[in-house]
């Protein structure tokens, strides 16, 4: 298959995509932490403490692991469907180009951690060069050929981003305001 | 012996590192990329990075200022007297006067959550003894100590095995780049790819053999200490140990500079190229050591030149600062374009950082591949001391050396 600009994703669309992966990540530590705010209280004593540790273990185990787990995100995604979640909402697979498949193992792992670091070098070069390389390859793509290729719409990641974009402004801020507010200090 | 300019190389490898910029990526990568994945967890932490810099006290008594009550009290005044210090049960946690109870009603109290929160933490830690934590959280320490260990180890093993992809690439880059030909991206990536597992191996093997020599070598210079009478001679022998401990790490350390060159470019195992970077250093050690000094003195001036040119507009900048902020005053709508002028400036200078940072490593790389090339043609046994002897003892037939 012969690929030009039109068939493969541009800067616009690849950010949004990396927006809408990074918002996924953030919304879930974001549930938790008012699970945390809602539920748990200094006023409780010893159940703070307790509660306090059992939230604080999650966390950190999380935190711990996160490395595992977007290792074993990045690779299962890139092999198995072609893309993260914000890459498949805007309609765009990952190939590589050698063999016009999804990515092996292998190669999912070093473009996610090498290319990515790679590309991160003097600011983000890379990732900015995807508007001017041919097939709008960015470094990481071009250190391990791969191509991203618009395979759908991008309208239901726009909806999903602009979806999390309204629960931020009209329900997390509210609550996370209200619970300001509820602390037994600031109410005194 | 090959005879080997460094002048001249130096000179050349300054001229093929300004031609090839891509190299600089990779050096860079190679110079910064230790840390990236383990400050992964410090990344998602914000404010870990900064405050792992600063000394903290955790020893509380009554009078230190972060005893919560004494806080409180400048706040607002306690009515009762607090419990003793170290008060563990249920009860003496209540009694302690709760932050919330303290204030008189409709006393106004400059006190925000997050300082609340603060003091709160700060107030159970007070109370409670490292014991009761353990009783406490028994499960969760060993939970988090089982990932913790998981988490960190994943995080180096994937920050060394990049770092070893981008060394790959940048050793395959500058040969290529010293012999005059083209490369793409996706070549080098490749060299990186295929010889990233095995150069991780090699850094373990060398780490390994830092370690071993370490304990051995102090416990070699402690011992006589520990168990004979202080005399001169003791010193004396502790100190040639010393000595000879040095050399050692020296030694070591070129090794791992020249052993990957082995394993990328002569595609050797990490046991057998440690023992061929060991043969090459042996037989060139004056020449590498000439070499880092050289690389040493013209990093330095590079860098010196960058720094001093950054104190002269920083000092420049602060001279000018009050005359800028009375300019400001009166041209007030200036303060946009200006600030926008700072922001690029800054940005520029830490591009121009980053791109100098690159440069330099480039070129300190392509001294060493010109240094290796010039003492070792590839595919020669006989150009490193014992190599054939040593690749049959060590290394699987289907793998021995076949550049």
């Amino acid at each position: 298959m012969q690929l030009n600009s039109s068939t493969t994703a541009g800067l616009t669309r690849r950010f949004f995509a990396f927006f809408l992966d990074r918002s996924l990540g953030l919304a879930v530590v974001l549930v938790a932490l008012i699970i945390y705010a809602h539920y748990v209280r200094p006023s409780d004593g010893l159940d703070f403490i307790k509660s306090s540790g059992n939230v604080l273990t999650v966390i950190l185990t999380f935190i711990f692991l996160s490395t595992l787990i977007n290792l074993l995100y990045q690779i299962l995604f890139l092999c198995k469907f072609g893309g993260t979640i914000g890459k498949l909402l805007f309609g765009m697979q990952v190939f590589d180009s050698e063999t016009g498949g999804f990515l092996t193992p292998k190669k999912a792992f070093f473009r996610t951690f090498a290319g990515y670091a790679f590309s991160s070098q003097f600011m983000g070069l890379g990732f900015l060069k995807i508007n001017k390389k041919r097939n709008n390859m960015a470094w990481h793509d071009e250190l391990f050929s791969t191509e991203v290729r618009i395979t759908g719409s991008i309208w239901p990641g726009t909806i999903l981003l602009l979806l999390l974009l309204c629960i931020v402004l009209f329900v997390v801020f509210p609550i996370l305001i209200s619970l300001m507010l509820n602390f037994p200090v600031v109410a005194e | 012996m090959n005879s080997f300019k460094i002048f001249s190389a130096l000179k050349e490898s300054i001229k093929i590192a300004f031609k090839h910029k891509l190299l600089w990526v990779f050096a860079l990568l190679v110079a910064t990329s230790t840390g990236t994945n383990v400050g992964f967890v410090s990344n998602l932490i914000p404010g870990l990075q900064e405050s792992s810099d600063q000394e903290t006290s955790w020893i509380l008594t009554p009078e230190h200022p972060f005893n919560p009550q004494n806080l409180i009290a400048v706040e607002a005044p306690i009515p009762s007297e607090t419990e003793g210090v170290g008060s563990d049960s249920e009860e003496a946690l209540e009694s302690e006067a709760p932050l919330e109870s303290a204030p008189a009603e409709g006393t106004p109290i400059n006190l925000n959550v997050s300082n609340y929160i603060f003091l709160q933490a700060v107030q159970l830690l007070y109370t409670f003894s490292v014991r009761d934590y353990v009783e406490l959280f028994k499960v969760h320490l060993v939970v988090l100590g089982i990932t913790g260990f998981i988490g960190i180890s994943a995080a180096i093993v994937i920050g060394f095995v990049i770092k070893n992809w981008g060394i790959a690439s940048l050793l395959k880059g500058t040969k290529m780049a010293s012999d005059g030909t083209g490369y793409k991206l996706g070549e080098l990536s490749e060299v990186g790819v295929a010889y990233a597992t095995r150069l991780f191996r090699f850094d373990l093997l060398i780490f390994l053999t830092y370690f071993v020599v370490s304990v051995f070598f102090i416990v070699l210079i402690v011992a006589p200490f520990a168990l004979l009478p202080q005399t001169s001679i003791n010193y004396l022998i502790a100190f040639l140990i010393g000595v000879v401990y040095f050399l050692l790490l020296v030694s070591l350390f070129y090794i791992s500079k020249i052993g990957p060159y082995f394993v990328v470019f002569e595609k050797q195992r990490a046991r057998e190229a440690i023992h061929s970077g060991w043969e090459f250093f042996k037989e060139n050690f004056a020449y590498a050591i000439l070499i880092d000094i050289v690389n040493f003195v013209f990093v330095g001036v590079v860098l010196m030149s960058f720094a001093s040119i950054f104190a002269a507009i920083s000092y420049v900048a602060v001279v000018a600062y009050p005359f800028l902020v009375l300019f400001l005053q009166e041209n007030f709508a200036l303060i946009l374009p200006l600030s926008l002028f700072i922001s690029i400036f800054i940005v520029s200078g830490m591009l121009l950082f980053l791109a100098i940072f690159g440069f330099v490593e480039t070129v300190k790389q392509i001294m060493w591949t010109k240094f290796f090339f010039s003492f070792h043609s590839l595919g020669n046994p006989n150009s490193t001391q014992n190599n054939s002897t040593l690749r049959d003892s060590f290394v699987p037939k289907e793998t021995t050396n076949a550049a």
